[in-house]
């Protein structure tokens, strides 16, 4: 995970962090208002198409739990498929919330404070709809429990050298720790709400979230440190985590998966597709809640160099896998890399990978591309296609072809397995949504740390 | 059910709860609306016969509920009310949870199979081999196999109709013999009966009582797809009809014309055994196989040498072949001890010309290896004179089987390799040709009562035939089926028949052994018995089958204990010495040479040919109505649930189709149009279609599955024919469901094949890089006690599907149908992967391999499980523990040889209760979203523990078997105790042809497999 | 300002300054004057607040390593009691108790108790949450959180002079002064 915010070394002289003169009132004017004020047409524009796909979500669900697994594509030999990459995907969209919040952090990038709080919230929503998946796709829901290490009654147990027990492990626990880091980033924001808020019922809501905070000297004393730990374990965790879900395939005997360069290769793809969210997430965000002062260009080029960065990463694992296919001289993966998925039923998906995760990110090189909002949006989305299409490639023709060709065969999603994409994507959106209508955006107390900094930096000189 | 309970019973089967077995109810009525029924006996028309429509919506009530009661009694307790004997080798009384085994036969084309059913309670559940059986050997084919699954099927015919209106039996009874009566009068001169060619003595003997009563009766036999040929070829050979018998044991060298001699059934079960014993390099010397085919078929498979041809130049070859044969026998060769020893003047018994082949080698000139393989195939015959053996196949005209007769005379290996029988069926006309005057009669009008016990001859029938027409005519047709199939709507009366496993009967083997059929269960159904329905022309049907076999073999049998012999007849399943000595007839040359020179084909085919197939799964059409059978992947194509007009890739190229493309195929002004299927190995310039799809009866599984190539069948051209019209049709698209998409091996070493040249020197060549312990961080495991193992001999295996259908019945192993196959979910837990060698334009070889749990011993499926539900057992079993599995398909990712199979739905879930009754007792019916896969059989082994425990001894290699080992006809498949020195698995797994497949892997399998040995002729390399 | 009647069982009374570096200036004299009930209120953590306050090494930190340590344990305690001791089985010959394949959940448990440790740690140590509390009686208190800076001296009614301190911080340039008392229930 090293590599990760090298690129993202701050750069002071770079353009301002906050635009402008704010004072803490105008800060909290231009940070909190949104709260109080009516949601637009624009918000309820997006809102409702997310609350159909939250419904579409539910419809497949439902089916899934009453007909079985076989709603979905998968068979034999391609056992997992929409159910696993979109966890993967999801599940790294997650990461770089963590690390932006987290890393940047224990690293001092002071430019992080105004993404931070957002970046978090979609780590949280991208983790729940990342956990969906692994839950709904065994044959048996029901039983899922089952991974869970109670005294049952069946004496025995899970079998704990079963990655998947493993990722059940990883990911609660990054559900639970990521909770917890948004949270208590929050609490100062809520008691801001709570006390600028101008009905007594607002005032009782957000008083009961804000656990009755005072900003009292004596919280403060052991705030900072708590949240600085819980960043500290975070980093570690966020690695572990991807690392762990790489071990699903890592620890198996499949050709395309059977590689021992997948953790760090999956870590860095996942904050390279996690950048990418939070860029195609906050551009429209900014505009539409008037953050442009807090997250400037500023910020985003400092993702888009992230982005490169692990962009290039992520290209030096493809180079990896191809090469040891090829100087291993194992004829089973050299099969799978040169002739399945170059040549093979899904060789168009490989080339839009290939296309977008590893020449898009290099037009980041430029400035001019860095710094241009609407095409860093649209390679944002593009390097999420080309993330998505990775994971397919690695899950599903490694299983398609793998030792005996006469256990080869075709894959094709059903439109539940793509309703159930569309469904966690309008789920996803829908609690962004809410939370960008309910609550700071934007971590108000740091940035007024922040500015109060800058400004005392301004004065001494 | 005169002697039931009768003191000199042997020993009675349990009836649980009741003292008396329960009467049994013959039709709705009897069961439902006693006092009709009553009336009914002295009333000439059924009771409501006249009623208006209402009355009948009650009697449909009452046959449902009949139905509904006879399900609930058929539940536990059904079993036939007379005695009937297990077999000798199970305990006599029956202990609830142990199995019975009977033994009895089934007939087809006329000939029998001696089978052992195994029994719950009165529940047959699995079809087995009888190993006493001369043609069985103890082994099944497929189509045997899934007698069981027919037997519960719930679509079967429940009700005896006049004109569509359910009546009783008796009713039916009565009725018939008041028309008896008038036939009696004109002796019969309108009275015929279509008959399936049955080697039954009781039915034949019943037959000729009818002939008496009715003196100017006629009785034709008809079988869409019989052996009418391999007869008329011995009648011209020898004058009069005999049974060629092949002894593959002796055969060293094999030239097939045309023929599928080892496809698993009937005699094919015999045939297969010998031939495999002869490809086990450890076991003396191997045959060589020629193979002359137009589709690749499972014997073709397994030559040597193959070569593709025309059907309608099989002849030619076999005239070209006969030429070259006369060349090579000119000269005795040195040191043919076997000619030497006889001392005959081969010239003197073999006046084959020389100039025979002249006429066409001409006509093959441009195919130079033609003329090379003829030859080749010649001189190899003529070296191993009385061990070469030269068989036609039954779609061959007679002339082409005349041509293999006189060669095998020439050579000498009549009386030897291939020797002559009497039939054991007088049926042996059963072609068109044979049923045409019928036809003509019927045409006329001449025909009152007609009888049919053919099956379904309006679908099996050619098309120009008209059938259905002539059936119009007729008022009194008599229709016995199991399905009211496509016959039974133009038949007056239909009489449902009585399943093989529910009537008493008796059959004779090909070679002429009788065996007494056993009915495993009373029928569950209100179905009449062949014998019965023939004891009705003498109003002896309320006799009972059971009465009437017995009287006759009472006459038969001499006097002395005949309830002893009786006794031993069903408990062995065969009467002993009832074999037909082989006689010698003298073979006619004269007329055989002028009749040999009309081979020479008239004019080279450029067109398309039709070539008609009949597959080992739906036979002629009669299983069509059977899921396993219908979801069985075919051995060559591996399509499932479809038939599909068969191209070469060179003709599919010519015609512009892919697999999956429409065409539309037109002979003679009929046209069906049928999705196409690219086939390597198969002649260019044929196309290839199995008979028995496109079935239209009220069998609900058999209907809309494929296309019906019968509609392109004439009388003059029942097998194959020339001029086919056929095109793509434009956009049309039939996706093909099949098992298996990739057919290269892609150079893996998974399924080896090695010349015998190469094996004797250097055995271990190709193999000792695949075998043998590898170094591991993880100490191996011991398994001190018992150590389970298996190892199949692909050089044995012929891909015939009989284990994969045997796996199916014996583990509850669910049907998917045509969709999920198309999803590739199908369930077999075991499968026979076949891969084509050399390019796919013209392969090489073609090679099987069953593949099924390898049960490794560092299983990669086991650690994966997140649950603990597939682990090691310490006999080293893979067990996987259905209950505890949450269905994550971890283990089926992991596994490197994709044998494990997830219920990707609820497949058992809408089960017929009928059919819940075919379920074996000792295996769990797996759910929705579990994973399942082969286990070894371990109910059997716990079985064999049970057994051998009592008797406190170790379990050896006599005490089990797997299924899949059972029913294999070639014993390719052994199963047993890797510990045991003296277990066959374990001095199996020591040859130098074993190899583990993936042993890079390390998984350690304990299935190991041995290479195929092919045994090429030098002369040919 | 004079409450109404009740028996009070502390007094605060409060003052807003309108920088942080006033208010810590504000907080050292206050102590100076013997004072050391005193706490500050303010939107983000104040630069030096903790030494002004002379508050003691955060305990935080101890609670975070407790709960690590107790994760790893009983993670690995688990893991090792159900597959190598209570129900060992021979998977995919496997042993039974195999390290390298134990180490992903000791690791993910112990983070997960460290971080749920350090977050009731947190509510324990600041005694939350506390929905009602005295300052609140304060109506323009409520700046405390989004752009004032507070500090309140509390004392027990008999020991501490609300008069005095007031003028006190008001001398120092407290605004809004004023004293409130803790409901009594």
């Amino acid at each position: 995970m090293s590599a990760a915010p090298e690129p993202a070394a701050p750069d002071l002289e770079g353009a301002p962090l906050i635009l402008g003169e704010h004072t803490s009132e105008s800060l909290n004017k231009s940070l909190l208002d949104h709260v109080w004020r009516k949601a637009g047409p624009g918000w309820w524009a997006l809102f409702l198409p997310a609350l159909g796909g939250t419904g579409l979500l539910a419809v497949c669900i439902t089916y899934l739990l009453v007909e079985g697994t076989g709603v979905w594509g998968n068979n034999q030999p391609v056992g997992w498929a929409f159910d696993i990459i979109n966890f993967v995907w999801w599940i790294g969209i997650g990461h770089a919330g963590t690390l932006i919040s987290a890393i940047l952090l224990l690293f001092q990038q002071k430019w992080r404070t105004s993404i931070n709080r957002f970046a978090e919230a979609m780590t949280l929503f991208a983790v729940l709809c990342a956990a969906l998946y692994p839950t709904l796709h065994t044959g048996r829901p029901w039983f899922d429990y089952w991974l869970l290490p109670y005294p049952s009654t069946l004496g025995v147990g899970p079998n704990f050298k079963s990655p998947l027990v493993w990722d059940v492990f990883a990911i609660s626990t990054y559900l639970t720790v990521s909770f917890l880091f948004w949270y208590v980033g929050l609490i100062p924001d809520l008691a801001a709400l709570r006390d600028s808020s101008p009905t007594r019922r607002k005032r009782i809501v957000y008083g009961i979230l804000s656990l009755g905070w005072r900003g009292s000297g004596r919280h403060w004393h052991n705030y900072k440190i708590a949240y600085l730990l819980l960043a500290g374990l975070s980093t570690p965790l966020v690695v572990s985590v991807h690392t762990i879900v790489s071990f699903d395939f890592a620890t198996s005997v499949i050709p395309g998966w059977h590689a021992t360069i997948f953790p760090p290769y999956f870590v860095a793809g996942a904050v390279f597709s996690g950048f990418a969210m939070v860029v195609t997430l906050a551009i429209p965000a900014r505009k539409f809640l008037g953050l442009r002062h807090v997250i400037t260009d500023r910020h985003l080029e400092n993702m888009n160099k992230v982005m490169l960065a692990t962009g290039l990463i992520v290209g030096y694992g493809y180079l990896m896998e191809h090469f040891v296919a090829w100087y291993g001289g194992n004829q089973y993966e050299s099969w799978l890399f040169f002739v399945n998925r170059a040549q093979g039923p899904f060789h168009g998906v490989y080339w839009l990978m290939l296309f977008c995760n590893i020449v898009i990110p290099q037009l980041f090189w430029f400035k001019k591309a860095r710094t241009n909002i609407a095409w860093m949006w649209i390679a944002s989305i593009l390097i999420n296609v080309g993330m998505w299409c990775e994971r397919f490639i690695i899950i599903v023709t490694s299983l398609q072809q793998d030792y005996l060709p006469s256990s080869w065969d075709a894959y094709s999603p059903t439109w539940v397995d793509w309703g159930m994409y569309i469904g966690t994507l309008g789920f996803f959106c829908t609690l962004f949504l809410l939370f960008l209508k309910f609550l700071p955006a934007v971590a108000v107390s740091e940035v007024k740390e922040l500015s109060h900094e800058l400004k005392a930096e301004g004065s001494h000189g | 059910m005169s002697d039931h309970g009768a003191p000199e019973d042997g020993f009675k089967l349990p009836v649980f709860g009741q003292p008396e077995p329960p009467e049994y109810w013959r039709s709705a009525e009897e069961r439902a609306g006693a006092p009709a029924f009553l009336d009914a006996l002295d009333q000439e028309f059924p009771p409501g016969a006249d009623l208006p429509p209402e009355g009948f919506a009650r009697r449909e009530f009452l046959s449902l509920l009949g139905a509904t009661v006879a399900l609930a009694g058929a539940a536990c307790t059904t079993k036939p009310a007379e005695r009937i004997l297990p077999y000798t080798r199970t305990p006599p009384e029956l202990t609830p949870g142990n199995p019975l085994h009977y033994a009895t036969a089934v007939q087809r084309d006329g000939l029998a199979t001696g089978l052992l059913v195994t029994s719950w309670e009165g529940r047959p559940t699995k079809v087995e081999g009888n190993e006493e059986h001369p043609t069985s050997l103890g082994a099944a084919g497929p189509q045997d196999l899934a007698l069981t699954m027919q037997l519960y099927d719930p679509s079967r015919a429940r009700l005896l109709r006049h004109g569509g209106t359910p009546v009783a039996r008796r009713t039916f009874l009565l009725t018939l013999a008041e028309e008896l009566k008038d036939h009696e009068r004109d002796g019969g001169e309108r009275l015929r009966f279509l008959v399936e060619p049955t080697s039954s003595p009781t039915v034949l003997w019943l037959r000729d009582r009818i002939a008496d009563r009715f003196p100017k009766s006629k009785v034709v036999a008809f079988a869409s797809a019989g052996r009418e040929n391999v007869y008329g070829g011995t009648a011209l050979a020898f004058g009069k009809p005999y049974e060629p018998r092949y002894d593959f044991s002796r055969a060293d060298v094999i030239v097939s014309l045309d023929s599928d001699f080892l496809c698993a059934e009937g005699e094919g079960l015999r045939h297969a055994r010998q031939f495999a014993d002869r490809r086990d390099p450890e076991q003396g010397p191997l045959n060589r196989l020629y193979v002359v085919e137009s589709l690749l078929s499972i014997t073709g498979g397994m030559a040597d040498h193959r070569l593709a041809l025309r059907p309608s130049e099989i002849g030619a070859f076999a005239l070209l072949l006969a030429g070259e044969v006369a060349q090579a026998t000119q000269s005795p060769v040195p040191g043919d001890a076997d000619a030497a020893a006889s001392g005959r003047d081969l010239r003197a018994q073999s006046p084959l010309e020389p100039g025979l082949g002249a006429r066409v080698v001409a006509y093959f000139a441009d195919r130079p290896e033609v003329l090379k393989l003829a030859r080749a195939a010649a001189k190899d015959l003529s070296r191993n004179r009385a061990g070469s053996v030269v068989i036609a196949g039954r779609a061959q005209p007679p002339l082409v089987h005349l041509a293999a007769h006189a060669i095998n005379v020439a050579l000498g290996s009549h009386g030897r390799a291939v020797t002559f029988t009497q039939p054991a069926t007088p049926d042996l006309k059963t072609g068109p040709r044979a049923m045409a005057e019928l036809l003509a009669e019927m045409h006329a009008g001449k025909v009152h009562t007609l009888c049919i016990t053919a099956r379904n001859p309006v679908y099996g029938a050619p098309a120009d035939a008209e059938l259905a027409a002539a059936l119009e005519k007729v008022p009194n047709a008599i229709y016995h089926a199991l399905h009211e199939d496509e016959t039974a709507p133009h038949c007056a009366w239909f009489v449902p028949a009585t399943h093989p496993l529910e009537s008493w009967g008796d059959a004779r083997a090909a070679d002429g052994t009788i065996s007494i059929c056993q009915p495993l269960v009373a029928p569950l159904f209100s179905g009449v018995a062949e014998i019965e329905l023939f004891a009705a022309f003498l109003n002896e049907a309320d006799r009972g089958a059971h009465d009437l076999l017995r009287e006759y073999w009472r006459a038969q049998a001499p006097a002395v204990d005949f309830e002893g012999q009786w006794e031993r007849w069903l408990a062995h399943g065969v009467l002993p010495d009832t074999a037909e000595l082989p006689v010698t007839p003298a073979f006619e040359w004269g007329k055989a040479l002028a009749a040999i020179g009309q081979l020479a084909p008239a004019r080279k085919g450029a067109e398309l040919e039709l070539c008609f197939q009949v597959d080992g799964k739906v036979g002629d059409g009669r299983f069509s109505n059977v899921p396993w059978l219908q979801e069985l992947p075919d051995p060559i194509t591996k399509l499932t649930w479809d038939n599909a007009a068969l191209v070469s890739p060179r003709t599919a190229a010519r015609l512009q189709v892919g697999t999956g493309d429409v065409l539309r195929l037109s002979l003679r002004g009929r046209t069906v149009e049928a999705p196409a299927m690219v086939v390597p190995g198969q002649a260019d310039g044929v196309v290839g279609v199995a008979l028995g799809y496109g079935r239209e009866g009220s069998e609900p599984v058999a209907r809309g599955v494929g296309f019906n190539a019968g509609l392109l069948r004439f009388g003059d051209a029942m097998w194959f024919a020339g001029g086919l019209g056929a095109e793509r049709v434009p956009y049309a698209k039939r996706p093909l469901a099949t098992t298996q998409q990739h057919w290269a091996m892609e150079g893996r070493p998974i399924a080896l094949q090695q010349s015998l040249a190469e094996y004797r020197e250097r055995p271990e060549e190709k193999t000792e890089a695949l075998r043998g312990p590898q170094p591991t961080l993880q100490k191996p495991v011991e398994y001190p006690d018992y150590k389970w193992g298996m190892a199949v001999d692909v050089s044995r295996c012929t891909g015939c599907n009989a284990c994969v259908t045997a796996c199916q019945a014996e583990n509850n192993v669910p049907v998917v149908g045509r969709e999920q196959v198309l999803r590739s979910r199908e369930m077999h837990w075991l499968r026979i992967d076949r891969y084509f060698q050399g390019n796919l334009e013209s392969p090489s070889s073609m090679v099987t391999q069953p593949m099924l749990c390898q049960h490794c011993e560092a299983a990669p499926c086991e650690y994966v499980c997140p649950v603990n539900a597939t682990v090691h057992s310490d006999e080293g079993l893979n067990e996987m523990i259905y209950n505890r599995c949450v269905g994550t398909r971890y283990c089926q990712n992991n596994c490197p040889y994709k044998v494990r199979r997830f219920n990707f739905l609820h497949f058992t879930g809408e089960m017929d209760p009928l059919e819940r009754m075919g379920m074996n007792p000792d295996v769990t019916v797996r759910a929705r979203g579990v994973m399942e896969k082969c286990t070894y059989c371990v109910q059997r082994i716990e079985r064999a523990r049970i057994t051998t425990r009592l008797e406190g001894r170790p379990i050896r290699d006599a005490d089990l078997k797997t299924a899949c080992q059972q029913a294999c006809p070639t014993t390719a498949i052994v199963f047993g105790n890797l510990n045991d020195p003296e277990s066959q698995v374990a001095k199996l797994q020591e040859r130098p042809r074993r190899y583990d497949v993936l042993h890079e892997l390390n998984t350690r399998p304990r299935t190991a497999y041995l290479t195929r040995i092919k045994n090429p002729n030098p002369e040919l390399e | 300002m004079t409450q109404p009647a009740g028996k009070p069982r502390k007094l605060w009374t409060v003052a807003e300054f309108s920088t942080a570096g006033a208010l810590l200036a504000a907080v050292r004299a206050v102590r100076e004057h013997g004072h050391q009930d005193v706490d500050t209120y303010s939107p983000y953590p104040l630069h030096g607040g903790s030494e002004a306050l002379g508050l003691k090494k955060s305990r935080v930190p101890m609670i975070a390593a407790l709960g690590a340590l107790g994760g790893v344990t009983l993670g690995y305690g688990v893991m090792y009691y159900m597959n190598a001791v209570d129900f060992p089985i021979n998977v995919g010959n496997r042993p039974p108790h195999s390290p390298p394949m134990f180490i992903p959940i000791t690791f993910e448990l112990g983070v997960l108790l460290s971080a749920l440790f350090i977050f009731f740690g947190l509510m324990l140590l600041s005694r939350l949450p506390q929905p009602y509390h005295a300052v609140f009686e304060h109506e323009s208190f409520r700046s405390a959180s989004t752009h004032g800076f507070w500090i309140s001296v509390a004392g027990a009614p008999a020991s501490m002079d609300t008069g005095k301190v007031e003028a006190d911080l008001k001398a120092l340039g407290g605004t809004n002064v004023a004293t409130v008392r803790e409901e009594v229930a």
